[in-house]
């Protein structure tokens, strides 16, 4: 097997885009991304696998041709995946064995999401297709519904207290008022983060990421010749990714997403990494309680101590192990099939030194990417090289 | 006269919510009728779902093997649909065999008796079980005089074979008279209407329950004190004193008109259980008597054999009775999707 | 629109209803639904379909705010005001999602407190009611 690296990363502001469609977002992330190499031209990359859950469905079919025409490399081999939330960090795992395997040398990874466009009433049809529909669902269960499942029985069985999930949100603010790109770049306090109307109990709006438009794009190459395009590329060497039941109740526990485990253990093992060897982290905090139950799943915590490893600031800037530097999912925002190659994007400027929020001498970083509920994962493992 | 088919076993639903009539004399001035609270349906329920907590508890509380059942009978003025079968949802519920007679009684607020009069006839000749039920929620305008009353329930018994059951059903009449109807729901629409044309409605109401009772006694060679608890379905607990000038007024049963309110098609199966639950004991003679505009009137005999054994889970009706959360008028009129034209 | 079919919401009817479950008769475990491979041996065709008794616990909830609902729920909650869904730890032993109903979400509604099933009007859709089972505090 080759050995993968990733020499340019890009992404769109995150936001309420008016007026941008699907192709102007890809194209401000690819722009990016190609602004940072050298000696590359379009025509060299050689296949698209591109991430979207198609959120609203204008383009559910072929968007992959959309999104490849958009930045002129129609003709290439290109796809759409999809793992809902997890979608582009899937599409990153093809984009990798693709070269790994000797298939081909120069591609891209990235996804896109438009979710602002869409009425309310229509919203909502769709934050229900990507989980259990049968029982949850029609018992008029909603997305933070579910996870709000998790976050009581991790209250119960842990302990863990509604200001564990709140400081979570205040964290991820933080960071992201440094952030150009984010969403939200105002902070916020600890008192309005658990103040805030409920949303599903005990989650309430400042427990719950965004709706966001925005895009994302990872250039990747074969190691071999990355030096050609740039002089910091970064290894990917590690990477795994699991599945689980898509509801909730099948799964054999609620306070810990079987699909991250594994995904994790399998990208440790290839990269013959421990989670103490990680030091900057993108997780996966579509809601507050799922970055506790990351920390835990992940491995950089026992299980049962996320809440009190963010209470401690263990993932703020001085501590252990930052987390979500970019401002996470919470205040960067989530454009669903985006996000997976957005995480790459942070860990990528971490570990080049480019970061707004730098981690001092970072050289290892773990991306951790959720589909739905926690039916899809991948972790990621990068290190300088 | 069936002296072949009597009572196995009796369930009731009654729903949760509860509604003062203070609260309509807060909105309205007034209250229309004789009683304290009613019934509420919650936005969740309608007479199906009634009907089937009301059968799952009879038939449990006879100790029957579902599949036993021969036919379904369900009385009721507000089903959802008018073209789709309420047994036919009900047997799906309950799981009970798909190929019984499944029999819809719709025809005014005596539809209960209806369809417990008719059960009895088809299962004293083709034997086995019938499951009869009597669920309603009617409705009217807010503001309306007959709507302060409405309330909601579900009453059902199981009838069969009088060698098992704890009541023996010992004659039964019916009288309908000319008349035209003051009292209707026009299809297509929600809601009930009365003209009020009181003198006339009640000339309808008192000579068609005293034929039938008339008749009933005849038949049975007995009087009408000789009754020892009496239901006469009413529109609220004044109604049913004012027919029978000999009959002792404390044998006429009005506590759950007087505390659930007027449950239509449910009323006089309501009021049977009630007494069977409350009052019988062995030996007991029941009379119940139930009364739809149309006119017509069913009359009920009813001897007691013993009490019902109660089964741990399933609710008894005092259970129902004493479930109960208050609200306000804004919240009915919410539940009963009153408050918007959508 | 991506809503759920008639016929989809037809075939699930027995466990919608009568909570209807796969029993295999080759390793004992309860599949819900009844499916054709058993999910712990992996035979096919071993389950017997019975219908669970529709007793349980709460194992977690959560209580629906404003404006979260699905669509299919909107109007009941738009009426109604916040409602409750749980996960409910059967008797058999499964765990299944449902809505809780007949209780106060905030007041009533704690981890380990005992449910039964009833029948309830779910939703409407293209003017057909939606019957199903929810679950509510048991009656003492």
């Amino acid at each position: 097997m080759r050995r993968v690296g990733i020499i340019a990363a890009g992404e769109s502001k995150f936001g309420a885009r008016v007026g941008m469609e699907y192709e102007e977002l890809f194209v401000e992330a690819f722009l990016e991304a190609m602004g940072q190499v050298d000696n590359l031209e379009s025509k060299d990359i050689q296949e698209a696998f591109v991430g979207s859950l198609a959120f609203g469905g204008s383009q559910l079919g072929n968007m992959s041709a959309l999104v490849v025409d958009s930045v002129n490399l129609i003709g290439i081999p290109a796809s759409r995946v999809e793992n809902a939330c997890g979608s582009s960090g899937y599409a990153l795992r093809y984009a990798i064995m693709s070269i790994a395997s000797g298939i081909n040398d120069i591609v891209i990874a990235g996804g896109v999401e438009k979710m602002q466009d869409i009425s309310k009433a229509t919203r909502l049809y769709w934050f229900g297709v990507a989980g259990d529909i049968k029982w949850e669902r029609l018992s008029g269960m909603t997305f933070p519904g579910n996870y709000a499942l998790m976050a009581t029985r991790h209250m119960k069985e842990f302990g863990t207290k509604k200001e564990a999930l709140s400081s979570v949100a205040v964290k991820n603010h933080d960071f992201a008022s440094r952030n150009p790109k984010a969403q939200f770049q105002r902070k916020i306090t600890l008192e309005q983060a658990m103040n805030a109307p409920i949303v599903a109990y005990p989650l309430n709006i400042y427990d719950c990421c965004p709706i966001t438009d925005g895009a994302s794009c990872v250039i990747l190459c074969d190691l071999e010749i990355a030096k050609k395009y740039t002089d910091t590329p970064i290894e990917i060497v590690g990477f795994g990714a699991g599945t689980d039941h898509l509801a909730l109740y099948q799964r054999e526990s609620i306070t810990r997403i079987d699909a991250a485990v594994k995904a994790s253990k399998m990208a440790f093992k290839m990269a013959n990494l421990q989670p103490k060897d990680i030091e900057v982290a993108e997780v996966h905090d579509c809601f507050t309680i799922a970055e506790i139950l990351a920390y835990e799943d992940i491995g950089f915590c026992k299980k049962g101590d996320g809440g009190k490893m963010i209470l401690d600031g263990e993932t703020t800037i001085h501590g252990r192990i930052p987390v979500n530097t970019g401002g996470g999912l919470k205040a960067k925002g989530h454009p669903i099939g985006a996000t997976g190659t957005a995480q790459i994007y942070e860990i990528f400027k971490q570990l080049r030194g480019e970061h707004e929020n730098q981690v001092h001498d970072a050289t290892i970083g773990l991306t951790h990417n959720v589909g739905g509920t926690g039916s899809a994962c991948t972790v990621t493992i990068l290190r300088r090289v | 006269m069936s002296n072949n088919v009597g009572i196995i076993g009796y369930g009731t639903y009654i729903p949760r919510y509860r509604i003062k009539k203070e609260e309509y004399i807060k909105t309205w001035g007034h209250f229309s009728g004789k009683i304290e609270e009613k019934s509420v349906i919650g936005y969740d329920e309608d007479v199906i779902t009634m009907a089937v907590e009301a059968g799952y508890n009879a038939i449990h509380n006879s100790r029957i093997n579902k599949n036993d059942l021969k036919l379904i009978a369900i009385g009721s003025v507000s089903s959802p649909y008018n073209v789709k079968s309420m047994a036919s949802e009900v047997a799906m519920a309950l799981g009970l065999p798909m190929d019984i007679l499944l029999l819809d009684f719709t025809e005014s607020e005596k539809a209960g008796t209806t369809a417990l009069s008719t059960g009895i006839d088809i299962i004293e000749n083709k034997g086995g079980y019938g499951l009869i039920i009597g669920s309603d929620a009617p409705l009217a305008t807010p503001g309306d005089s007959l709507e302060h009353v409405q309330a909601a329930a579900a009453a059902a018994i199981v009838i069969g074979n009088n060698n098992k059951s704890i009541a023996e059903i010992v004659g039964k009449k019916t009288a309908n008279i000319e008349y035209i109807s003051d009292r209707f729901k026009r299809n297509g629409t929600k809601m009930m209407k009365d003209l009020e044309i009181a003198p006339y409605s009640n000339y309808a109401y008192n000579n068609t329950i005293k034929k039938t009772v008339n008749d009933l006694t005849d038949e049975l060679k007995i009087k009408l004190n000789e009754f020892d608890h009496v239901y006469i379905q009413g529109h609220d607990s004044r109604q049913p004193t004012r027919i029978f000038k000999q009959l002792n007024k404390n044998k006429i049963y009005l506590d759950t008109l007087r505390i659930i309110g007027d449950t239509g098609a449910a009323s006089a199966l309501l009021g049977l259980n009630a007494i069977l639950y409350y009052k019988a004991k062995e030996n007991d003679r029941i009379l119940i008597v139930s009364y739809g505009s149309g006119a017509g009137s069913d009359a009920l005999g009813i001897k007691v054999n013993r009490k019902q054994d109660k089964i741990n889970e399933i609710p008894t009706i005092d259970q129902y009775i004493n479930r109960k959360e208050y609200i306000n008028y804004e919240k009915y009129l919410k539940f009963k999707e009153l408050i918007d034209l959508d | 629109m991506a809503h759920v079919s008639i016929p989809k919401y037809w075939k699930a009817l027995p466990q919608k209803y009568r909570l209807v479950a796969g029993k295999c008769s080759n390793c004992g475990e309860l599949n819900f639904p009844p499916t054709t491979l058993c999910k712990k041996c992996g035979q096919e065709n071993t389950q017997k379909h019975i219908e669970l008794k529709g007793k349980g616990t709460v194992y977690t909830y959560t209580i629906i705010g404003r404006g979260g609902a699905p669509p299919e729920f909107a109007k009941m909650q738009k009426k109604c005001g916040p409602y409750a869904i749980a996960i409910v730890e059967l008797e058999e032993g499964l765990k299944i999602n449902v809505q809780l109903t007949d209780c106060d979400p905030f007041k009533d509604v704690n981890i380990g407190m005992k449910v039964s099933a009833v029948f309830r009007r779910i939703y409407e859709q293209e003017n057909v009611i939606r019957y199903g089972l929810k679950f509510r505090p048991i009656i003492e």
